[in-house]
């Protein structure tokens, strides 16, 4: 894991100052910073699993589907690049081995893992599909949707990668609930706190997810976040999951979830 | 546990593949403008 996060960060630096030097045909959105929850994540799915990322989805791209060279090969807008594509860095697409595949438009995510996924393989829960996100997309009506829809129930795992900034805009500013984990009752999913600054425990917790799926559970979703990048500063830290539920609900949620309702249901 | 030796193979190694990568996209062509509106619209 050490050796694919630093491969992330020493691409991702090259990249960036490729990006600023102006050497790279097209403009790249770094991952620095948010290393561990690529890393962790996809480290504990399969192969022929499925990941849909945002369009900050280098880090995801080299773990999961593409090696560097297409990776670069796209970064630089060049004739081989990755699947013959013309989107750049911000469009990685791999169709094939490992189906994999990345959208530049905001927010957009959410509606790939339904439509990735065969209907055999949703009933039998055989092969998964994490979605990642920014937190400020789930201020868009496809959010809930998603997580709405039942018939992809235990196929999909949501990752949150928290890091607190829509573009440049404070999380704070424009939500009225921070916590996404919070909206994770709306929709029945039981939720897990992660730090994403720590490659274990995002892959202990994506481990767990993926587990409770199996046995048949509702999607995950996990709330992930770093950190501080050069891209954008202060970003801090923080991070949830939340889980296909199988067992009660405080079973699955932890302790955490359990005492912070607990105090909820105090101050009314 | 990892040593400051072996972590520091490992990042002259990692490099070594970075810039490996890069070369390569730098020795590649550029895309043919014959191609620009290849697989956008349905034929």
């Amino acid at each position: 894991m050490l050796r694919r996060m630093l491969l992330i960060r020493r691409f991702e630096e090259k990249t960036g100052r490729r990006t600023r030097s102006a050497r790279s045909a097209v403009s790249a959105i770094s991952n620095i910073g948010q290393e561990a929850v690529a890393v962790g994540s996809l480290s504990a799915l399969r192969d022929d699993d499925y990941a849909i990322s945002s369009y900050r989805e280098h880090g995801q791209a080299l773990v999961a589907a593409f090696r560097r060279v297409p990776s670069w090969q796209s970064c630089s807008a060049r004739r081989r690049a990755a699947r013959r594509a013309k989107g750049g860095s911000m469009h990685l697409f791999d169709a094939g081995g490992a189906s994999w595949a990345a959208t530049a438009s905001w927010a957009a995510t959410y509606r790939s893992p339904p439509g990735s996924l065969s209907p055999s393989s949703i009933k039998a829960a055989t092969r998964f599909c994490v979605c990642f996100f920014g937190e400020a997309a789930v201020n868009i009506g496809a959010f809930h949707e998603a997580l709405t829809w039942r018939p992809c129930e235990a196929a999909v795992i949501f990752v949150c990668e928290n890091n607190r900034y829509g573009m440049g805009t404070a999380f704070e500013r424009v939500a009225a609930v921070t916590d996404v984990v919070e909206h994770a009752c709306s929709y029945d999913m039981a939720a897990e706190m992660v730090d994403g600054m720590n490659v274990l425990t995002v892959y202990e917790v994506t481990r767990r997810a993926v587990e409770r799926a199996r046995k048949g559970g509702h999607p995950t979703c996990s709330r992930s976040a770093p950190t501080a990048t050069w891209a954008t500063p202060c970003r801090t830290p923080c991070t949830a999951c939340i889980a296909p539920r199988t067992r009660s609900r405080a079973e699955e949620e932890g302790p955490d979830h359990a005492a912070r309702r607990e105090a909820k249901g105090k101050r009314k | 546990m990892i040593d400051q030796s072996a972590l520091d193979a490992m990042d002259g190694e990692i490099h070594a593949v970075v810039e490996a990568a890069v070369k390569f996209a730098d020795d590649s062509p550029d895309p043919d403008p014959a191609e620009l509106y290849a697989d956008v619209l349905a034929d």
